[in-house]
């Protein structure tokens, strides 16, 4: 891991740049569909991203990551806010220069038993998006279909396959199989090994990691638990409630977090040892609603930190030692 | 593929997939195999209608009326001493190819109209209230409507009562595609850019088979009974055309002195579509790579 680090390239120009990214989701009612509220899935995000990293993006289930996700890769039209990826507005872009773009940004699925058509044989889902942008013939596309076959772990002959004769970690391998058949630049995984036994887990992971390395891949990594995200992330953002609440080093954030919510994540990791916790971080209840969030910090109903002025005043973001950042008001001014 | 056997080569082949398939599915279900025996039987029936019928359907032969069944005679004879035998192979013809067509075209209208409506927010509105308004009127109502409207001809029912069906599945397919559509493959699919066709016909309507195989079974059985209701009300097909409905509406003024013209092709009607029904449910399953029984 260390290694892999060292070597990546430093570019100048990040591949991914998200600027105050919105997605409100509009709650309708009564019959003539007025909105009567808004659902702030996402509201404001910005961040970047440099190729051959990894972005691991964390958070309670329903702070926005999917939703980011789904936005960055246009399954859902943004509200508001820039994404350029490779130099191009992709939210301008027309439909034609969208679905060339989509070659470079692939999805890998959270759940491997939905994500891939039941009706069709496994060398065709590798294949197909091959011949969406007429790349090669039908022979090309299935010697394609075989290599990425094997390279994932997998036999050649499976080609031939339906995708209930395969158990989930399989089929996960063959739905990172089809986000490799385009070349991509970026690859978002969406919680990819939640869904999978522990066992299972980390032979995912590791063929995650071995792709990067072999194919110089970006990944844009979620879960919802921080183990996860350490063993893959160079970069870690936090979330909640559909803002970003700290963004530092994968190593940072492991050995000096900041934010009380990123704390109380840190100890709801696993560890062997249960009187190491400290229990004081930990934070209780569910996630406010996103439709009302809490004014000003929208963390300040959890936070076990929590202050007066926190309630009233939004933090904005306080850098720390150049690349951390944070936002909170225990270290603003 | 005899030296690769080991090696579980199992390229697609339409032969082993679905003709094998289906015998090893009919081998495991009763029912299967029963409406398959029943339909096929019905339509070598029809088919061989020129050659076994014993009779001329059209023939009259007065001497001959209202005979009961007897060995000339298997079903006995009509008012006009027409052979109902040769009347009912006849007619399966005519009621089989009616109910087939209907089928076909309905289910090519209600597809497409389905599949878009299903797919696309904006047309939905004004497709499904379209729909929802010849849906109103009750499938006879509106097929005599037609057939008042186009005239009595076997062309202009196999058309009425097509109008007549296609919202029905337009239906049923719209309520499929809302729900497929959703799914995390057809998201996969719009991520590797796949064009908006392809993705209804490649991803979407594969996955929208099980209920219009069932619905076109059952459709099958309706557009068979529809065709003979509206000859009983004489705005089918000219009476003197055998039809299964043809014959019963012939024989309803005789049901107490010739019950055997109502009753033999009421039974022709039953078996068709008991066996259709049982098929039916059997097709479903030989659709689904998941219940086909071969690796």
């Amino acid at each position: 891991m260390e290694e892999r680090k060292m070597q990546k390239p430093t570019e100048s120009e990040p591949l991914l740049t998200v600027s105050s990214l919105v997605k409100y989701f509009p709650v309708k009612e009564g019959i003539f569909s007025k909105v009567v509220n808004q659902v702030r899935a996402v509201d404001g995000v910005s961040f970047s991203l440099n190729s051959g990293q990894t972005l691991g993006l964390v958070g309670e289930s329903g702070c926005g990551k999917t939703t980011l996700a789904r936005v960055l890769l246009k399954l859902i039209p943004a509200t508001s806010g820039e994404i350029i990826f490779d130099g191009m507005n992709i939210l301008q872009a027309d439909s034609g220069q969208l679905r060339k773009h989509r070659r470079n940004m692939q999805l890998i699925f959270q759940d491997p038993f939905s994500s891939l058509n039941p009706r069709m044989r496994v060398g065709k889902i590798i294949s197909e998006p091959l011949s969406h942008h007429n790349m090669g013939d039908s022979r090309e596309r299935r010697k394609k279909a075989e290599e990425l076959l094997e390279i994932v772990g997998l036999q050649k002959s499976d080609i031939w396959r339906y995708p209930h004769e395969f158990s989930g970690g399989q089929r996960q391998r063959i739905g990172i199989a089809r986000s490799l058949v385009l070349n991509p630049k970026l690859i978002i995984c969406d919680e990819p090994v939640s869904a999978l036994d522990v066992s299972i887990q980390s032979q995912i992971l590791n063929l995650l990691d071995n792709l990067q390395k072999e194919f110089n891949l970006t990944y844009i990594f979620i879960a919802h638990g921080l183990n996860v995200i350490r063993h893959m992330s160079d970069r870690v953002i936090v979330m909640y409630l559909g803002k970003i609440m700290e963004e530092a080093t994968s190593d940072k954030i492991f050995a000096s977090p900041l934010h009380p919510y990123t704390k109380a994540l840190l100890t709801a990791i696993p560890v062997p040892n249960p009187r190491s916790i400290d229990f004081e971080a930990t934070v209780e209840g569910d996630v406010p609603s996103p439709i009302n969030p809490p004014s000003g910090c929208r963390f300040h109903t959890r936070c076990p930190e929590v202050m007066e002025i926190c309630s009233k005043k939004e933090p904005g973001f306080t850098l720390i030692e150049g690349d951390h950042r944070v936002a909170c008001h225990l270290f603003g001014e | 593929m005899t030296n690769n056997q080991k090696n579980q080569e199992v390229a697609p082949n339409f032969f082993r997939d679905f003709v094998v398939g289906g015998f090893k599915l009919m081998g495991r279900s009763r029912m299967m195999s029963i409406g398959f025996v029943l339909v096929l039987s019905m339509t070598i029936l029809a088919l061989l209608a020129p050659f076994i019928s014993p009779y001329d359907p059209l023939e009259i032969n007065p001497m001959r009326r209202l005979q009961s069944p007897s060995r000339e005679h298997i079903m006995g004879t009509d008012e006009v001493g027409r052979d109902v035998f040769s009347r009912v192979l006849w007619g399966a013809r005519i009621s089989l190819l009616t109910g087939a067509l209907v089928v076909v075209f309905s289910n090519i209208f209600g597809i497409i109209i389905g599949l878009v409506s299903g797919y696309y927010d904006k047309v939905d509105k004004v497709i499904m209230r379209l729909m929802d308004g010849l849906m109103a009127f009750p499938i006879m109502l509106l097929a005599i409507a037609m057939m008042a409207a186009l005239g009595a001809r076997l062309s202009n029912v196999i058309i009425a009562l097509s109008i007549v069906f296609a919202p029905r599945v337009a239906r049923v397919v719209r309520g499929v595609v809302l729900t497929v559509r959703e799914s995390a493959y057809v998201e996969a699919a719009i991520v590797v850019g796949a064009p908006s066709w392809k993705i209804i016909f490649i991803h979407i309507l594969p996955n929208c088979l099980d209920p219009i195989i069932v619905q076109s079974s059952f459709m099958f059985a309706q557009a068979v009974l529809a065709e003979a209701a509206l000859s009983f009300l004489g705005a089918g097909i000219p009476p003197w055309l055998p039809s299964w409905g043809n014959i019963m509406t012939g024989g309803r003024l005789y049901i107490s002195v010739a019950p055997w013209m109502t009753i033999y092709p009421g039974i022709a009607i039953i078996i068709c579509v008991l066996g259709l029904n049982l098929f039916g449910d059997g097709l479903r399953d030989l659709a689904d790579p998941r219940l086909r029984g071969v690796i």
